[in-house]
């Protein structure tokens, strides 16, 4: 690869560890914002005996320097260490760890949705007639519109207690079960965003339809099958990439939503949980592990969109 | 112009702008809109009945001429639990976008106008205030200060300042370099009139559209939070919470009261996306 | 009619504007015969740049075509797809004005020279490869080899037009339609591509419809002119009578509008 790409990922890859420094810092300086004592607050929404108060005191090194406690804390992120919840009496770690396959599970199967079927619908109403086109058009209008939950209800009496094709609740157990029982909270998550993705898409298709350089390709007696690859997806595919991108990157907030409707033991469901009882520790973890996901996705998303065109690499930052 | 232009100058983009050319559509919205603030204020005074007011005898009953949209699991009225629900449903959103809006202008214009490193620096404290999706700023926010009203608003107005000030901030530089504003500097105009007199006024419609887009984005935020349980507190209600209090009963076959929460809620944001669309395309058009 | 290699007659062009068609090209006729230079000219909105596009149908889906338009025999209007796009892969090649614009930006120079060849016709990469060279060295282009691993945005205007040229000339046509090919580039580099234009077209006996609305540039590389004006032909003369024999109004007040920089110049076959 030439040079600009490189030197793009260089610079991506710095501002994304800049930005997960402040997005820690700021997470970790939330306990300073409890009113009160913070040893107290760390315990939540319990009332905490004198000795329990005085583990937390010693966890967090509430006596030491706030710089002091950061640069423990983050050190012990580093080494796994992912702290105490005093709410659920155990360890950090122990608890997101079963839980995380799940919501990761469920962001991969909502990103291939809003992939396969978002860009799916917006080649179609591209490329397809008026009647479809115009189809197309008003149910994306609507399913903008449609919050995740809304969508949940929807899914949940029309498929599951009336059709009773899919379960209610829960996550499954083996990976094919688990596939089978996250699919109506997949399609609830990625509804909004498929439906952005599929307008962009057709769009930006659009664009490339009556763009100058396709003029030229049909020119040379090129036909649609031959035309429409090479010129209008391939082109097209840097903007529905980046936008498609921006939205799976989002999903992993989406989870919270998504998972609470349907009743799913994930990291979402968990954030909601643990913000409900104020359990600081494990908020913490969790929204630094969102925020870590967003801008992880969305740093690869720059890099590899500059792969896909050249332009970009040069011409530096497109959003 | 060429072929290519002529042909993707009438290839209209979406359905909606083809309906709404034909008004209908925004005036709907519209009417919605207003029937709603109208609601909003008035909401508690013509609800036919006490929305607390539990009726064990009565529960889960359809709909009738005593109660147009039936009663929920402990026989209290769901119009009038809508009714009285849209007041708070909307003031959260409208405080976020009103709160965001302001300081979201103000750091478009004043990067646009300063420049320079003040400007880069903003830049990157923006993006990176972006990588916060707006719903977990509100669940942080709602574990540290509680559940309730006020946090989710607050968190959701620092979430939504970033959206609102970069889209702006580019206008904002576009319309500091026309040239003007360089004349008007030749001829000593103050800054403070520039504000005021010319570039505020000609940003004021693409604020517009980023107001009420965000109010949209807003309302489905807020619902979210109040659906999570994370918001208002029973036994005051808004349509977020009343699509949550109803999940079971869809469950157990009465999706009445969750239903019509979400369809007042779709049609709310989808009639704002088309109030949006519209304006924008007016502007649009006003512009060229 | 004789046996012109391309003849229009008659033809009409309308074009969807909201929800009428709004008639662009009202009924014209001209023709070019084998290894003829024919210039189109007029103002911008005259129908010149669109009725060369008629010719190959490169028109938006809603345009409706009228007259006719004969190619080498075959009519163009009513020619099927498949057939179409045969006469579009190797008999009648296009240069546009804005190589910019008409070059996909994400694809090599290769690739861009190339890919009439590979996918229309069936030649390997390689042949296509060997071709595309002696074409970069046909346009003046030395470093073929650098160049053909370059993307668009890496070439500066001239360079990329001549690219342009290249590739309408690796199919080997018969007739070559050129919009207003040296419009987009400033003027030293305008006289440069429009030689290497002529030059090539010379040696081979390329007709050519040239669209244009320079009428001393149409008259320094066409042998004859025809002047267009609102969709409609005003006048078909031969290039050196423009400044003598001109008779329409209009035609003259196009003469008359660049007279006071360009005397009548009997000489201009020169450049031929």
């Amino acid at each position: 690869m030439h040079y600009p790409l490189v030197s793009l990922a260089m610079r991506k890859v710095g501002e994304l560890v800049v930005t997960l420094f402040v997005a820690s810092v700021l997470i970790f300086s939330l306990v300073a914002l409890v009113p009160g004592d913070p040893a107290a607050a760390l315990a939540g929404g319990t009332r905490p005996n004198p000795e329990t108060l005085a583990a937390i005191r010693r966890q967090f090194r509430l006596d030491d320097p706030i710089w002091q406690r950061y640069l423990g804390w983050i050190g012990d992120l580093f080494t796994g260490n992912l702290g105490t919840s005093f709410v659920y009496r155990a360890n950090v770690t122990d608890i997101i760890g079963p839980r995380i396959g799940t919501s990761l599970l469920l962001v991969a199967y909502s990103a291939l949705i809003i992939l396969v079927v978002g860009v799916g619908v917006g080649v179609a109403g591209a490329l397809g007639n008026r009647v479809v086109d115009r189809g197309l058009s008003v149910l994306t209008a609507i399913a903008m519109g449609a919050p995740t939950f809304v969508v949940a209800i929807f899914l949940i009496s029309v498929f599951a207690l009336g059709l009773g094709w899919f379960p209610v609740f829960g996550a499954g157990d083996d990976f094919g079960d688990q596939l089978y029982h996250l699919t109506l909270p997949a399609i609830a998550m990625s509804f909004a965003y498929f439906a952005f993705v599929a307008r962009i898409t057709r769009s930006s298709v659009r664009g490339e339809m009556f763009s100058e350089h396709v003029e030229t390709a049909r020119s040379r007696g090129l036909a649609p099958r031959q035309y429409i690859p090479h010129h209008v997806l391939r082109n097209a595919s840097a903007q529905i990439f980046s936008v498609a991108g921006l939205t799976i990157a989002s999903l992993f907030a989406a989870t919270v939503v998504a998972e609470q409707a349907f009743g799913i033991n994930g990291i979402g469901s968990l954030l909601v949980q643990s913000a409900a009882r104020q359990d600081l520790p494990t908020v913490q973890i969790i929204s630094l592990a969102m925020v870590f996901a967003f801008v992880v996705v969305n740093t690869v998303v720059d890099i590899v969109n500059a792969a896909i065109d050249p332009r970009t690499a040069t011409r530096g930052r497109t959003a | 112009m060429s072929v290519a232009q002529l042909a993707a100058g009438r290839s209209t983009p979406s359905v909606l702008r083809r309906a709404s050319s034909v008004g209908w559509l925004t005036v709907a919205s519209t009417v919605w809109m207003l029937v709603l603030v109208i609601v909003a204020v008035i909401g508690p005074l013509v609800a036919p009945y006490d929305p607390t007011a539990l009726d064990l005898m009565n529960v889960y009953a359809g709909p009738s001429s005593a109660h147009l949209l039936g009663t929920d699991e402990t026989g209290r009225d769901i119009l009038s639990r809508l009714l009285v629900g849209t007041a708070p449903t909307l003031a959260g959103p409208a405080l976020v976008v009103l709160i965001a809006g302001a300081v979201g202008v103000l750091l478009a214009l004043s990067m646009a106008w300063l420049g320079g490193r003040f400007d880069a620096f903003l830049s990157r404290v923006l993006d990176i205030m972006f990588a916060f999706p707006g719903i977990i700023v509100a669940i942080v926010a709602v574990s540290i200060f509680g559940a309730g009203f006020i946090a989710p608003v607050i968190a959701l107005s620092i979430a939504y300042i970033p959206i609102i000030a970069r889209i702006l901030r580019t206008s904002a530089i576009r319309q500091r370099n026309l040239p003007y504003i360089a004349a008007l500097t030749v001829q000593g105009a103050s800054p403070a009139r520039m504000w005021l007199t010319h570039l505020l006024p000609n940003l004021l419609p693409i604020i517009t559209v980023q107001l009420v887009v965000s109010f949209s984005y807003a309302i489905l935020d807020i619902s979210a939070i109040s659906y999570l349980g994370l918001g208002l507190q029973p036994p005051a209600t808004d349509w977020g919470l009343m699509v949550a209090s109803g999940q079971p009963a869809v469950i157990a076959g009465h999706p009445g009261q969750s239903i019509s929460a979400a369809v007042v809620i779709v049609i709310t944001v989808v009639a704002l996306n088309l109030i949006g669309d519209r304006l924008g395309e007016h502007f649009d058009v006003e512009q060229r | 009619m004789s046996e012109h290699l391309l003849d229009v007659s008659g033809l009409t062009l309308d074009l969807k504007v909201g929800r009428d068609y709004k008639p662009i090209i009202l009924g014209t006729s001209w023709w070019v015969d084998r290894g003829e230079a024919l210039a189109l000219v007029g103002e911008s909105g005259s129908g010149k740049s669109l009725s060369a596009r008629s010719v190959i149908r490169l028109l938006p889906p809603t345009a409706r075509l009228g007259g006719d338009v004969v190619f080498d025999g075959v009519s163009m209007l009513s020619v099927p797809p498949a057939q179409l796009r045969a006469i579009r892969a190797s008999r009648i090649a296009m240069i546009f004005q804005d190589p910019r614009a008409y070059i996909n930006p994400i694809h090599t120079v290769a690739d861009f020279l190339c890919e009439g060849l590979v996918r229309t016709r069936g030649v390997s990469r390689s042949d296509a490869r060997r071709l595309a060279v002696d074409r970069l060295h046909d346009v003046g282009i030395r470093d073929a080899d650098r160049r053909l691993q370059q993307l668009p945005h890496e070439l500066s205007g001239g360079l990329l037009q001549r690219v342009m040229i290249a590739a309408a000339l690796m199919a080997e046509p018969t007739l070559l339609l050129a919009d207003e090919p040296t419009t987009a580039l400033d003027v030293t580099t305008q006289e440069e591509v429009m030689a290497i234009l002529d030059d090539l077209r010379t040696e081979r006996g390329l007709a050519m419809v040239f669209i244009t609305h320079d009428l001393d540039l149409a008259t320094a590389v066409c042998d004859r002119l025809v002047v267009m004006q609102a969709g409609r032909v005003v006048e078909t003369l031969g290039a050196a009578e423009i400044y003598t024999a001109a008779r329409d109004a209009y035609t003259r007040s196009l003469v008359e509008a660049r007279a006071g920089f360009d005397l009548p110049d009997t000489n201009r076959e020169g450049v031929r």
